[in-house]
Order: structure tokens, then sequence, then C-alpha cells
């Protein structure tokens, strides 16, 4: 038998831990989406967000979202969100300093995307 | 006389296809032994889902967290045993895992499952491609010199009613996890029933009489996913964009 204590409480990314990212510590970004990818085993939200100088070179960050399956699960499609869409991203950002993190949850012009699913 | 000979051959063709179909159908014994088991159909998961397509309600959650978080009730010497994985597990470079095996998808899984019932055998199919054939057809675990550790172990069962019960031996931690923490000598009992037409409930009783001090029991409920109407399968190895870097996992940047 696995290791209880360890890779249970990992359960809930289902391919790795959640080690990597700063789970305390939330950030909300404002950016207009690069590129949707829908690709097991974790979709990737490319979020093109102004850098702290507001200069002509915006950062692309990297988010990491369940699987397809999942997210389908959650209201969620494929064309859900689409390049050019503006969208406000709450994430858990990598501990390394890295431009990603993981998802957890976005805003657009209709409100809150995905809904609570039994 | 050639007509007679045409008749005999079309009626000759008429019996073997009524006699091949004959063969194919269902017996009549089987299709009342289907007619008695529960109806599972449908999709199946441990947990609800958030927006973001994981489990976010942190109520349940943080109890699922609590209850897997409690340690196995282990004898001294595996208790010691136990923690020295841990810290070894803590020390080690991080890597993604594609499988989680048994009892891990029964206890403690996001994957989606659905389960086939048949007279012969349930089948549990899981999201992350995984499956569980559990026996019913009233044949034994291998013999001794037959049998060996799977990530899924050795499953056989039983109606009892309308509950299945389950006996499961010989699993072993999936070849990308670090480590067994209990030993070959380890059983699972399990007591498998739906509580109302969209829960699933299963009542897992562990016993390891090397490794614990007394048998472990664990309760889990699966509700029916109502808003899918088909399996997706999670597939690992496919677009990893998680590459290990000294030793910690991150996030690829994107390929233009």
């Amino acid at each position: 038998m696995a290791c209880a204590a360890l890779l249970f409480a990992s359960a809930a990314l289902a391919h790795h831990s959640f080690a990597m990212f700063n789970m305390d510590k939330p950030i909300t970004l404002n950016g207009t989406v690069r590129q949707f990818q829908w690709t097991n085993p974790h979709c990737f939200l490319q979020l093109l967000v102004p850098g702290p100088d507001n200069g002509q070179q915006p950062d692309d960050w990297s988010i990491e979202m369940t699987s397809p399956g999942q997210l389908i699960r959650a209201g969620w499609k494929p064309g859900t969100i689409k390049p050019g869409d503006k969208l406000t991203v709450v994430i858990f950002p990598l501990r390394d300093g890295g431009k990603g993190g993981s998802y957890a949850s976005a805003t657009g012009p209709n409100g809150k995307i995905g809904g609570h699913q039994k | 006389m050639k007509r007679l000979t045409q008749r005999s051959l079309t009626l000759l063709c008429i019996l073997c296809w009524i006699s091949t179909s004959a063969a194919e159908l269902n017996s009549r014994a089987r299709v009342e032994a289907f007619a008695r088991l529960p109806d599972w159909s449908g999709l199946w998961a441990q947990f609800s889902a958030g927006s973001a397509g994981d489990p976010d309600d942190p109520a349940e959650y943080k109890a699922f967290v609590a209850a897997m978080m409690g340690r196995p009730p282990y004898n001294p010497e595996w208790d010691a045993k136990n923690r020295a994985l841990e810290a070894r597990i803590a020390s080690e470079p991080e890597k993604p895992y594609c499988l989680w095996g048994f009892p891990e998808l029964m206890l403690g899984s996001p994957m989606i499952f659905q389960a086939i019932v048949t007279p012969e055998e349930t089948t549990l199919i899981f999201s992350s491609r995984e499956t569980r054939h559990i026996y019913t057809d009233g044949r034994a675990h291998p013999a001794k010199d037959e049998l060996f550790a799977t990530t899924w172990g050795d499953s056989v069962g039983h109606w009892d009613g309308a509950v299945l019960v389950v006996d499961t031996i010989a699993s072993s931690s999936p070849a990308d996890r670090k480590g067994d923490l209990l030993s070959d000598a380890a059983r699972y009992t399990e007591q498998i029933r739906m509580v109302d037409k969209n829960t699933l409930e299963d009542l897992v009783t562990v016993e390891d009489p090397v490794a614990l001090s007394h048998p472990w029991q664990l309760r889990r409920q699966y509700h029916r996913v109502l808003n899918m109407n088909r399996m997706y399968d999670q597939v690992c190895e496919a677009s990893d964009r998680n590459p290990v870097v000294n030793g910690k996992m991150t996030i690829a940047p994107p390929k233009r």
C-alpha cells in the first residue's frame, strides 16, 4: 500500500502534488488569454499580463488547470475561453518564482467561469 | 429438382442462422441472474467538482485530508518503518505519478469511474485508465504458487443481497510510487452498496497482522456524476509540462 499520509494528501491534482505551488498566498492576475490548451493530463491557460513596468512586452503566465474530464464535470468546454478574452484569474503561484501557477478561479465579463457540481 | 435443392439450401441457411443467433444470446439463467443485480450504471466520483474541476468545498476537502492524514494503526515496528519511508520520500526529488492503484483508487482518488455489473464480474473502470476486475463467478484467488502482487491486487467477491462483498489480496504500490507501507499479508474486505440512487458507498476493512495492531476501517462515498454523459480519460503521459528541475517540479514555459 502506498504512503497514506503523503500521497493521499495530494489527491486533488491527480498527477503530482501541490508542493511546487504556494497554496497559502493566492494572487490575482488581470490579463488577456493568449491560448487555452485543452490537453491531458492538465489543461493550461496562457495569460498575457502587463509587466510591472507596464512596458510593451507582457508576461506570458502559464496557468495549470486540472484534466479536461474534470473540467467538463465542472461545466467547462474546450471553447469556454478563447484567445483575446479578458479575464481576472486567481492562481496559487509557483514557489520558484516562475510565471506560472495552479488555477483557482476565473472571472470574465459574464461572471465566474465554471460552477460547482455534485 | 433444381428448385427443391434451392429451397433445401435456403432452409438450411435459415436453420443455421437461427442456431447461430441462439448460441449468441444470453441464457435464461444468466438473464435472471443479471436481473437480480443492482443497477450501478452511470459515472461516479468521490468528490464534488468546484469551478476549477477539483474539489473546492473547503469543508469537504479539509475533512478528506484530515481523514487521510490519519495514520494506519501500525504496530511499533511498522510505525517506525513508515516514518523512515516518509522521511526518505520527502528528501527525494519529486516526480509525477500516473497510477493510483488499489486501495487509493477507492479511498482517496478524484478519478471518475464507471461500474459494470454482470453476474460473473463487476468491473470498475476509472478515468485514469485503471481497471478493477472483481470476479463474482465463485472462483478463488490464485493458488499461492501462482499469486503475485499487482497494482490493483486480486479481487474476488460475492453478492450478499444488494451488497457486493469483495476480498482483495496481493496489491502493491504502483511502480511510479515509492514504497509499500503495508506488508504482503495485507487483506482488504469491501462492502460496496448503493445507499440511494445517486450514492454508492464502500466500507473498507484493512487487515494486516504483520503491520497493523488491529484492523483499520474506512468508509467512502461516491456521488453520481450527473452532468457528464460519457467517460473522459485522463492521459498522464500526454503533453506533460511538469519537468523536475533541481529536484523540484515546476511548469515548463509554453512552446511558441
